[in-house]
């Protein structure tokens, strides 16, 4: 008689937390409908509207539509030049009283001029005319990387005003271009050993205000901080030029600037050891100051005869200069 | 001077490039004086020395590589081509026999080199180069064995 009593009380609080959770459920699903309730609000028009002003654009020139079916597009954008750009168009809800917000791979974005009867090739033409304008900032960018020994970055984006230039010696100079006038003086730190460097840093700030807006980029560098600056190194060999431009003394691939060398100021290696097992590269001046530093070199007339200091053969310098 | 600095810049890169392919030598650039590096190196195996960590001091002069670096053991070592007292070392190449070919990371592995093979026909330590020209491997080995384990291990706490 006792069993059957606790079984019935057992199940009757039961039943109240069921109920509790069908109510939870019920607001759910209220919660649902009103979550899914925004891309209904998007008139049949805007569909029809987005689809004539892509066919306005040219279907090819689209790349790609995301969102709720079209609210973020895609073109591909080519500039006069040639140059390859992808501008993203967002239509925000509001659209389109609300103006679409753009993205691409540029230094800056243009601010684009809407108004409720604008359409999205508006969009585009002003896109068109802003990299307009950024062409002299992408031809300085191009004659730099062309022109100077750019170690960062290797591949550079549009958007990326910034390069690190090799001076040599272990020495670099990191630019930033001011996108809006490029051939303006440029923000730049200098990296790398001392002794050169404070040399470079001081040209720089005393010849700074030479700077010419009219003359190229690379010539104002190499003017300012009164260097001669290194090429690139082809690509091709570029393995093979770093492995024997650098000279076996001093481990540079060029000598300093420095009057007291004279003619071989900055000069890039000059000998190389005629042992074909050994070619080590070596400036003919610091071969001849290490063969004068030794006591078994001789010497005949104005050459200095001794060994190489990798391999042991036989090498000859000139004593030239002094 | 800048072409000495310029060079030890480089090394100094090539030898934190390569830390981890070296593990017997430690080489280590003073913080405000590019000239003075210390290493830290292994004591070669098969060796009294073996198990020992010594240490070595550089100090470069401003002619390098023209000239070579100085280089004395900081840790004490009973090696007939070692002063026991000032740590100097007994090397041909860090003497008469230099070239600008040698870097620092190379000096370090011809001392290792050294100290697996002993010259006792030029000593700086007497004691240790008689002992090995009477026969004594013996005695030498035990005596450099005894040094390594005062000086060049880390002692037990």
């Amino acid at each position: 008689m006792d069993s059957p009593v606790p079984a019935t009380l057992a199940r009757a609080p039961a039943r109240p937390q069921a109920r509790a959770g069908e109510e939870a459920c019920a607001d759910t699903r209220q919660d649902a409908p009103a979550e899914a309730e925004p891309p209904p609000r998007r008139p049949a028009a805007f569909y029809s509207s987005v689809f004539a002003q892509i066919e306005e654009i040219g279907w090819k020139q689209l790349v790609s539509a995301t969102g709720d079916g079209v609210s973020c597009l895609t073109f591909r954008v080519v500039d006069e030049p040639g140059r390859m750009h992808l501008l993203e168009i967002t239509l925000p809800m509001g659209y389109p009283e609300s103006p679409p917000s753009i993205s691409a791979d540029v230094p800056y974005l243009p601010k684009i001029h809407w108004s409720k009867n604008s359409r999205l090739k508006d969009v585009i033409c002003q896109f068109q005319a802003h990299l307009k304008i950024l062409q002299e900032f992408w031809n300085t960018m191009d004659e730099i990387d062309k022109v100077l020994w750019i170690v960062d970055p290797t591949k550079p984006s549009y958007a990326m005003s910034h390069r690190r230039i090799a001076l040599g010696d272990d020495c670099y100079i990191l630019l930033q271009v001011d996108a809006r006038k490029p051939n303006s003086l440029p923000e730049c730190r200098f990296l790398g050993t001392d002794g050169k460097l404070d040399q470079l840093i001081i040209n720089w700030r005393k010849n700074r205000k030479k700077w010419d807006t009219k003359k190229k980029f690379h010539e104002n560098l190499a003017a300012v901080l009164d260097f001669a600056l290194p090429s690139p190194p082809s690509v091709g060999d570029k393995a093979k030029d770093d492995e024997q431009a650098d000279c076996g003394i001093c481990y540079a691939k060029h000598l300093p600037v420095d009057d007291e060398l004279g003619a071989h100021s900055g000069c890039a290696t000059d000998y190389m050891c005629e042992n074909p097992s050994c070619s080590r590269a070596f400036h003919s001046v610091c071969l001849r100051d290490w063969l004068r530093s030794i006591t078994t070199t001789r010497q005949s007339f104005d050459v200095l005869f001794g060994n190489c200091p990798y391999c042991s053969d036989p090498v000859a310098v000139k004593i030239t200069g002094h | 001077m800048q072409a000495s600095r310029a060079r030890l810049f480089k090394e100094y890169k090539e030898v934190q490039r390569e830390k981890s392919a070296d593990p017997d030598i430690q080489l280590i650039c003073d913080d405000s004086n590019i000239f003075k590096w210390t290493a830290l190196i292994k004591g070669p195996s098969e060796t009294p020395y073996e198990g020992g960590v010594f240490q070595l001091a550089f100090a470069i002069p401003e002619q390098y590589p023209l000239l070579p670096p100085q280089v004395r053991f900081l840790t004490k070592i009973f090696h007939p081509n070692v002063h026991f007292k000032t740590g100097e070392i007994c090397l041909d190449i860090l003497k008469n026999a230099w070239s600008p070919a040698w870097t620092l990371q190379s000096v370090c592995r011809a001392i290792i080199a050294l100290m697996a093979h002993p010259e006792p026909d030029s000593p700086l330590n007497c004691d240790s180069g008689n002992l090995l020209r009477s026969g004594d491997i013996r005695g030498y080995q035990s005596m450099a064995r005894m040094y390594t384990r005062l000086a060049a291990m880390p002692k037990k706490g």
